[in-house]
């Protein structure tokens, strides 16, 4: 997640342009070098998260082991080297952000549109499904189906996508509720504009921005999620890197190897409190309130 | 049933308009009927409530979800609009009907460039390419007035005044020659000097393309230089109607009569400006009778009892009062 790129709106105005804004440049900043570590982390370091060594297990942090190689983040209690499990990690809970992002975002915004913009029946369903979903905590459902389901990395991004598209789908409905009485779309109308074309040229140009907003904050919290999942051993199938997984782990250890648990515990703090930041500026940035307006 | 001309574009007749649902349902707008000819210009007037946009809303099918048209007839060029299906009516708005909204300022897409939004038109409606299309938006914007069209087209909304605008506004409501425009109070919106500018436009160019022209509105300073007939709304129904001067000149319904003598007039010595007492009745709670007869100086115990039918005075006009004959003989106003 870098800064997503500002739609052309006459109204955005950002009262710093120009000027470094760093309480949006650091929490950005942070982001890319997780996308960073993520991506070529792997070719950079030649530990391998998986790979066991008995004999250099419970390694603290900075640890120098036999084979001359730094631990960076010290090993745990089968050898396994923690700092590759954090790149490792970091791979997978980006990739499950993102992509559950995608599939909730994309069909929490065409229901939500489509609710909004058509109404009556369709908009009673689909708004009475997202109050009865959200009367549920969100990760007690998602407890439900991952048990049903499985552990996998697709059937992680299914069932949080199932848990987020709720949000979407109201904030698109709302912006779609106060876009589709406004005077440009009325002129379209008397104009000749199909309902396609107005979906497409007037209300999902106003939707994306507070969209794009609801995305990053809901970003950390999917993150979470997916960590959560994993620890209870229904996220990602055992032995894969996950944060959680990997924190689960540590569990039997924390008096004698903090570390175990500590290390990706921190790393994924970072992240979510990052990210969290960096949504709260962009809405201060990009408040829907007056893109729209 | 009245015949009508052969030249006749728009025929409204018996036009209901509901809004709201069972209980607390109401008829914005209630028995209109009006004729527009082709070429002609015809203003609905009348103060806010109404329900002279309601009309138009109705004409252009833009009624609000909890809006219904429950009666009567829109026969546009020989085709009853109600009962049409929304496709054909997609299909003449803007080639056959065209409008114009009331607040330029939103009546344009914010996040489109202006050319972009008028080729499109040419592109999805009249299959141009894009290149042709865009030289049929220079040429357009061009035809309302606006400097340096050409460069202009890559602008967005809102780098243009107000004035600049509601010309493309009307730029738009134009571009596919419709035979009939409307214009829903097209100049509230401006500052006095742009409003005449603006009125002249739509004059010009109604002269230029003979399209029809119905004009909304509750200044009856804009009716008066550009409009034929005028007819008068109050309560969701037509009071009086009839050619401008006629009305203006010796109204012949109490209503009207007051909105002629609140005009402030330049040659008198400035005094208390006359006003009609009272407010126009809740849609939900019209009077019984005359709709109009609690503010009305010439009510008699009549009024409160029986509404008064929009009859004929002369072959021109018509008007809602039971002593229409009185009235129109008083003084002229002012």
């Amino acid at each position: 997640m870098s800064v997503a790129p500002a739609a052309p709106s006459p109204h955005a105005k950002s009262p710093r342009r120009g000027k470094l804004d760093l309480r949006l440049l650091v929490p950005a900043l942070f982001c890319t070098l997780y996308v960073l570590a993520a991506v070529f982390g792997p070719f950079l370091t030649h530990y391998d998260p998986v790979a066991t060594n008995t004999s250099q297990r419970l390694r603290p942090p900075l640890t120098e082991l036999r084979d001359g190689s730094l631990a960076l983040f010290g090993t745990d209690q089968v050898g396994r080297d923690l700092f590759g499990q954090v790149i490792a990690g970091a791979q997978i809970s980006l990739t499950v952000g993102i992509l559950t992002l995608l599939l909730a975002g994309t069909v929490g915004t065409a229901l939500g549109v489509l609710a909004g913009y058509r109404g009556g029946w369709l908009d009673t369903v689909v708004m009475r499904l997202a109050d009865i979903q959200l009367a549920f905590p969100s990760i007690l459902l998602a407890v439900l189906i991952a048990a049903v389901l499985g552990p996998s990395l697709v059937n992680v991004i299914l069932v949080l996508a199932l848990t987020r598209w709720v949000v979407f789908a109201r904030v698109a409905r709302a912006q779609t509720l106060a876009v589709r009485v406004r005077d440009f779309v009325n002129a379209s109308r008397t104009l000749g504009a199909s309902h396609l074309h107005i979906v497409r040229h007037c209300i999902l140009p106003a939707v994306v921005a507070p969209i794009l907003v609801v995305a990053t904050v809901q970003f950390g919290l999917v993150i979470v999620a997916e960590a959560s999942l994993s620890f209870l051993g229904l996220g990602m199938p055992p032995g894969t890197p996950s944060w959680g997984i990997s924190i689960a782990n540590g569990r039997n250890y924390l008096v004698t190897a903090w570390w175990i648990s500590t290390m990706p515990g921190l790393v994924l703090s970072a992240l979510v409190i990052a990210v969290g930041i960096l949504g709260d500026r962009l809405r201060d940035r990009f408040d829907p309130n007056l893109t729209t307006r | 049933m009245i015949t009508r001309p052969a030249d006749t574009l728009l025929s409204v007749d018996s036009l209901a308009v509901r809004f709201g649902g069972n209980e607390d349902a109401f008829l914005a707008v209630e028995d209109v009927s009006f004729d527009l000819r082709a070429g002609e210009t015809l203003s609905l007037l009348g103060e806010s409530g109404s329900g002279k946009s309601v009309t138009a809303q109705a004409i252009m099918a833009l009624l609000p979800r909890n809006a219904a048209i429950t009666s009567g007839r829109i026969v546009f060029a020989g085709e009853d609009l109600v009962s049409l299906p929304r496709s054909r009516t997609r299909d003449l708005c803007g080639t056959r009907m065209g409008m114009v909204f009331q607040d330029p300022l939103t009546a344009l897409n914010p996040v489109f460039t202006v050319g972009d939004q008028i080729a499109e038109l040419f592109r999805v409606r009249q299959g141009l390419d894009r290149r042709a299309a865009w030289l049929a938006a220079a040429e357009v914007v061009d035809a309302v007035g606006i400097p340096d069209a050409r460069r202009r087209l890559d602008a967005y909304p809102h780098q243009f005044s107000g004035g600049m605008r509601q010309r493309l506004v009307i730029a738009m409501a134009i571009a596919l020659k419709p035979r009939l425009l409307i214009a829903d109070e097209p100049t509230t919106a401006l500052d006095v000097t742009v409003q005449a500018q603006i009125m002249e436009l739509i004059r010009d160019l109604q002269r230029e393309t003979g399209m029809s022209l119905l004009l909304i509105t509750h200044d009856l300073g804009v009716v008066a230089d550009v409009t034929d007939r005028v007819a008068v709304m109050y309560a969701g129904r037509i009071v009086e109607t009839g050619p401008v001067r006629d009305v203006y000149d010796n109204p012949a319904h109490p209503y009207t009569r007051g909105l002629m003598s609140s005009i402030p007039s330049l040659e008198e010595s400035p005094g208390l400006l006359a006003a009609i007492p009272g407010m126009p009745p809740n849609p939900k709670e019209r009077p019984s009778g005359c709709p109009f007869h609690p503010r009305c100086a010439f009510a008699r115990p009549v009024c409160s009892v029986e509404r008064p039918a929009l009859r004929a005075m002369g072959d021109r006009r018509k008007a809602a009062c039971h002593f229409a004959e009185e009235v129109v003989r008083l003084d002229p106003v002012s």
